[in-house]
């Protein structure tokens, strides 16, 4: 092959044009298929020229003998009708041969298709290495850069890789304007059906970092897989209207995801999510969990389970007292003594009572079982919560 | 040169006999291997639309690749310049592992080689695949041979900036 002419002062890598070659050499196409080979051979025996032969050509004979039949039958004067006339028949001088068959094809040999095997014979570490082996040492070095160039030029992969790489982070650090967050959105609902593992959970928070309402049924969808729930829960159950969360503490089978659910329901700053509570512990199902949870978090929902403490629905009032008796702070003891003096006949304020362990409760009781007055009132909330125990907890009572 | 035409089934023979290389062609020239059957079977269209301009029979393989160039440039030309969609080549066997990187790597080099212009490709494509001398490609694309060695320059530097990640020895 002709060199050109060569300028080495302004390439980037040092390389002659047949060392290039050489690499380029390597470069590797899809051959082509049998299949597609007969498809263009059919195509071809469509298309090709054919050498005329006598089929093709008799009615082109026959009409030019026609032809001169007529011309000299017009030529001739009328009354040589005696006149002989010798219609030789007009045969072609040469009988055209049928055509020949086609030739087989031959598959050329290149030089670019032999096997590189003598090259790799060669191959020794006593030698400096060659273009090839230099550049099959930094495939993979340039796959990763490459990958981190595409990470770098993509907003989404770049919040993606972030996310992975950061397990805390959090919506303040989500600094992107509202119509990057709606191009964030329309990708990351492109993308989540297409991903699985850990991309997958990374897109999901993603959603949950974008705080728009459109990314809410993606949320939940994978609210609903086991794999992804952890990672949207603590979002959604912040963001969701009572009615949805009411639904997904339906989904809440074991007692520890109980638990769980009903710690981040009683975050919740609005009353109607703390219902929630309050409706868990009115159900055989809940009243456990709900009780740890009103025992464990940090910001009790004390003022909506006094008010409900007054409410006229019996099952209501025995619930909001069971979850205060479980509150350990001294100004709900104060709160509960105060409303059971004001209404000793009323037993609700006294299954709290009886549940507390501080000394102020105890002292009331103890003063209460002695006051006939009162006593009965004590018995009844007594039997009453005794009635919520399960037969473990019996055992332990006993 | 011989002013005789050929004889059809020469032409025929000729076709036949270059109608592999001509895919193979055509394969490199648009990444992938049934835009290259589509543009082969455009180019024996003209063939057998034109075969009686031909001539020489020993520069069958200059005139067949003409023709699929100029069948490719008008469908390039029709699309507008998009693109080559590139084909990784499917071996019938998954290569060991140790070849992985290997294979990586010419597919990585079909990608650049895809990636130059049309004019480049034509170029590169023919000098360094098809092993055509200078002139024969200043025929093939009836330029001058000036215009492909300033052509091949171009696509050479390039390409070795394109592949230069892959030839500065790494830690």
């Amino acid at each position: 092959m002709q060199s050109d002419g060569k300028l080495p002062d302004d390439e980037p890598v040092r390389m002659t044009d047949e060392a290039l070659d050489e690499l380029l050499r390597q470069a590797e196409w899809p051959e082509a298929t049998p299949l597609q080979l007969g498809r263009l051979e059919r195509e071809w025996d469509r298309l090709r020229p054919r050498r005329r032969t006598w089929q093709s050509m008799r009615w082109a004979a026959f009409a030019a003998s026609l032809l001169v039949g007529t011309v000299i039958w017009q030529a001739l004067p009328r009354e040589a009708d005696n006149l002989a006339i010798n219609p030789q028949p007009h045969h072609p001088s040469v009988v055209p041969l049928p055509p020949s068959s086609p030739p087989r094809l031959v598959v050329e040999v290149r030089p670019d298709e032999q096997p590189n095997s003598e090259r790799r014979a060669s191959t020794s570490i006593g030698r400096p290495a060659t273009n090839l082996e230099v550049a099959l040492t930094n495939v993979a070095i340039r796959r990763a850069e490459r990958e981190q160039e595409r990470i770098a030029a993509d907003p989404f992969e770049r919040w993606v890789a972030r996310i992975s790489e950061d397990d805390q982070l959090a919506i303040i650090d989500f600094d992107e304007s509202d119509e990057a967050r709606q191009e964030l959105l329309q990708r990351s609902l492109f993308e989540l059906p297409r991903s699985q593992g850990q991309r997958r959970i990374a897109i999901a928070k993603l959603l949950t970092l974008l705080e728009l309402p459109e990314a809410q049924p993606a949320l939940l969808a994978l609210w609903a897989e086991a794999y992804t729930r952890d990672a949207v829960e603590a979002h959604l159950v912040e963001v969701v209207d009572v009615p949805t969360l009411m639904e997904m503490s339906r989904a809440r089978l074991t007692f520890s995801e109980q638990v769980r659910f009903l710690s981040r329901i009683a975050e919740r700053p609005d009353v109607e999510a703390q219902r929630l509570l309050l409706l868990a512990a009115m159900t055989d199902q809940y009243r456990r969990a709900a009780m740890i949870v009103t025992r464990e978090t940090h910001l009790p929902p004390a003022d909506m389970l006094f008010e409900a403490l007054a409410d006229q629905n019996a099952d209501v009032r025995f619930a909001a007292a069971l979850l205060l008796g479980e509150i350990d702070d001294p100004r709900i003891t104060d709160r509960l003594i105060e409303i059971a003096r004001n209404g000793p006949r009323q037993s609700d304020p006294w299954v709290a009572l009886i549940r507390r362990r501080d000394t102020a409760s105890r002292q009331l009781i103890a003063e209460a079982r002695s006051d006939p007055n009162i006593s009965s009132t004590l018995l009844t909330a007594e039997l009453a919560r005794q009635s919520t125990l399960t037969p473990i907890q019996w055992g332990a009572a006993l | 040169m011989s002013d005789k035409p050929i004889a059809a089934d020469d032409l025929d023979r000729l076709v036949r006999s270059h109608l592999p290389a001509a895919v193979r062609f055509a394969t490199r020239l648009t990444g992938n291997s049934s835009s290259g059957e589509e543009l082969v079977q455009e180019a024996l269209y003209r063939v057998a639309r034109s075969w009686r301009t031909f001539r020489q029979e020993a520069e069958f393989r200059t005139w067949l690749f003409q023709i699929i160039i100029n069948a490719n440039r008008d469908q390039r030309r029709r699309s507008n310049g998009a693109p080559l969609d590139l084909e990784h080549s499917d071996p019938k066997q998954p290569p060991p592992s140790e070849r992985m990187l290997e294979r990586e790597l010419k597919a990585e080099i079909a990608a650049c080689i895809a990636r130059l212009p049309d004019r480049q490709r034509e170029v590169i494509v023919l000098t360094t695949f098809e092993e055509l001398t200078i002139p024969e490609v200043a025929r093939v694309l009836n330029v001058t041979e000036q215009n492909v060695h300033s052509t091949l320059h171009v696509a050479r530097k390039r390409l070795r900036e394109e592949l230069a990640a892959y030839l500065v020895e790494k830690s």
